[in-house]
């Protein structure tokens, strides 16, 4: 605010007696009418311009309490809702003791709580976040070759095929356990017995880490047939490879120069070596052909389905894919 | 929020959640949805979420995802579509609780979803305020009005039967 003279006086008289002068305007004031005695009148006159409250009462607060008070169907929803305090509560059952038109009212407001049904949502099992994740590219190729090699084995002869599926199942469990990358060991070589009994004796025995049975003679093979790896070796030798470094190339390795010895041939190396020896043959080119490519073929002519096997890595993900006939794994990993 | 601590809440919520949201919308699919959509949520700031409001969050969001979708599409399917038994474990309804899901399903939206959550539930009107993002007030309003809406029903029906 400006300082006060004559043509602005009245705003402040007014501020003044609102209350809106700061010290120091007060005191300018204060000063002004020093000087302007014929004002003190009009400066005085501004105070009773100023409404005070008036120090009456209202009596009819009760009256308006009244109107305020909660309805008595108020009353009774908060009752049900669980709302009313103790003496609130026990005001309303003496209202509805008697009132009988009201507890009438209050019983059908006690029957509008809703009973929770039990609904069960059947998909927990989607929405649970892996407790703990199969690494499938680790197991995922030589489970499969596993099993379909045993299948082709059930399906095209052998001693086996007289067994219901149900054995056959056990067979693949039995040979996909013991073929897992890390833990296979070489020298139990189960397959190679001919019945699933006594297959599971001798897989019990591994795992109990005990000695299993020798492989009778006359069940293996002669040594005559293994003077060349078949190529089903070096596809199962090249899964292995893949499995334990899935990101490096495989290498497929020369039949001739790299035998695989008897002695250290896995259960499936075996069935491998036991089935039709016609596909047993083996292209020189393949040999140098692209390794996973070699592997698809591999299996397609063992098992005669269609077989895809798949690996691309980008920098923000890694994909391993197997793909056999209807039976199909991938998996994503972010990189 | 562990991922132990998730799949619990799975276990835990994800029921309830199904039947709130599938008692408002009256379509299995949609409901299953949802819930799965929430789960998804709750994964992706399982880091934010503390276990102990999971539950409300998990409410929470599959409120608003309902909401979202109601106002996307502005349709509601008829409760009697509804196979409620098909995921049932237990007999559900008296003749009364029947009546009443009756009377429920005419309720507006929002009173709907309140009167679900305090009962089905058993939330404090300050934790539906927060689910829904209606004031505490107003989720008394509407309790109060449904309860109201119910008890009328409810007396219509006795006094025909």
């Amino acid at each position: 605010m400006t300082d006060i003279n004559k043509n602005n006086y009245e705003a402040f008289f007014l501020d003044y007696h609102e209350g809106h002068l700061s010290p120091k305007q007060r005191d300018a004031l204060m000063d002004f009418l020093e000087q302007n005695e014929q004002l003190y009148e009009e400066f005085n006159a501004y105070e009773e311009l100023i409404l005070k409250p008036a120090a009456t009462s209202f009596d009819g607060k009760d009256a308006l309490k009244m109107a305020a008070v909660v309805s008595v169907e108020d009353q009774m929803i908060g009752s049900v809702e669980g709302e009313l305090a103790a003496n609130e509560q026990i005001a309303l059952e003496k209202h509805l003791a008697q009132n009988a038109e009201d507890a009438a009212e209050y019983a059908l407001y006690q029957k509008t709580k809703l009973q929770p049904i039990e609904v069960t949502f059947p998909y927990k099992k989607d929405l649970k976040q892996g407790a703990k994740i199969v690494p499938l590219f680790r197991y995922a190729i030589p489970v499969a070759a596993a099993a379909s090699l045993v299948l082709f084995v059930f399906l095209r002869g052998g001693s086996l095929q007289d067994y219901q599926s149900r054995e056959a199942k056990e067979w693949v469990t039995l040979l996909a356990e013991d073929w897992k990358p890390a833990t296979t060991d070489y020298s139990v070589p189960a397959f190679v017995y001919d019945t699933p009994e006594e297959a599971i004796v001798v897989s019990e025995a591994h795992q109990k880490k005990k000695k299993a049975p020798r492989i009778p003679q006359k069940q293996k093979e002669a040594p005559g047939k293994l003077e060349t790896t078949s190529p089903a070796i070096l596809y199962v030798d090249v899964a292995h490879n893949f499995v334990a470094n899935p990101m490096e190339e495989p290498v497929v390795k020369d039949p001739v120069t790299h035998p695989v010895q008897e002695e250290f041939l896995s259960p499936v190396e075996y069935v491998s070596t036991k089935v039709d020896h016609k596909v047993n043959k083996v292209q020189k080119t393949e040999a140098s052909s692209k390794p996973l490519k070699v592997l698809e073929n591999g299996l397609e002519r063992l098992t005669g389905n269609d077989a895809e096997i798949t690996r691309e890595r980008t920098k923000s993900k890694k994909k391993w894919s197997f793909k056999l006939g209807k039976f199909e794994i991938s998996r994503t990993k972010n990189s | 929020m562990t991922r132990r601590e998730y799949n619990q809440s799975v276990d835990l919520y994800s029921d309830h959640l199904f039947r709130f949201i599938l008692s408002n919308l009256k379509d299995e699919d949609k409901a299953k949805d949802i819930v799965q959509e929430s789960y998804v949520k709750l994964w992706a700031k399982h880091n934010e979420v503390s276990y102990d409001k999971v539950k409300s969050w998990l409410f929470s969001t599959g409120y608003r995802t309902m909401i979202d979708g109601l106002r996307r599409e502005k349709r509601q399917a008829a409760f009697s579509e509804v196979d409620f038994n098909a995921h049932s474990t237990t007999e559900q309804y008296s003749d009364l609780q029947q009546v009443l899901h009756e009377a429920v399903n005419q309720l507006p939206e929002d009173q709907k979803s309140v009167v679900l959550l305090r009962d089905y539930e058993g939330y404090s009107y300050k934790e539906i305020a927060d689910i829904t993002g209606l004031s505490e007030s107003q989720v008394k309003v509407y309790i109060f009005r449904a309860r109201k809406h119910l008890k009328n029903y409810i007396g219509s029906m006795e006094a025909v039967l």
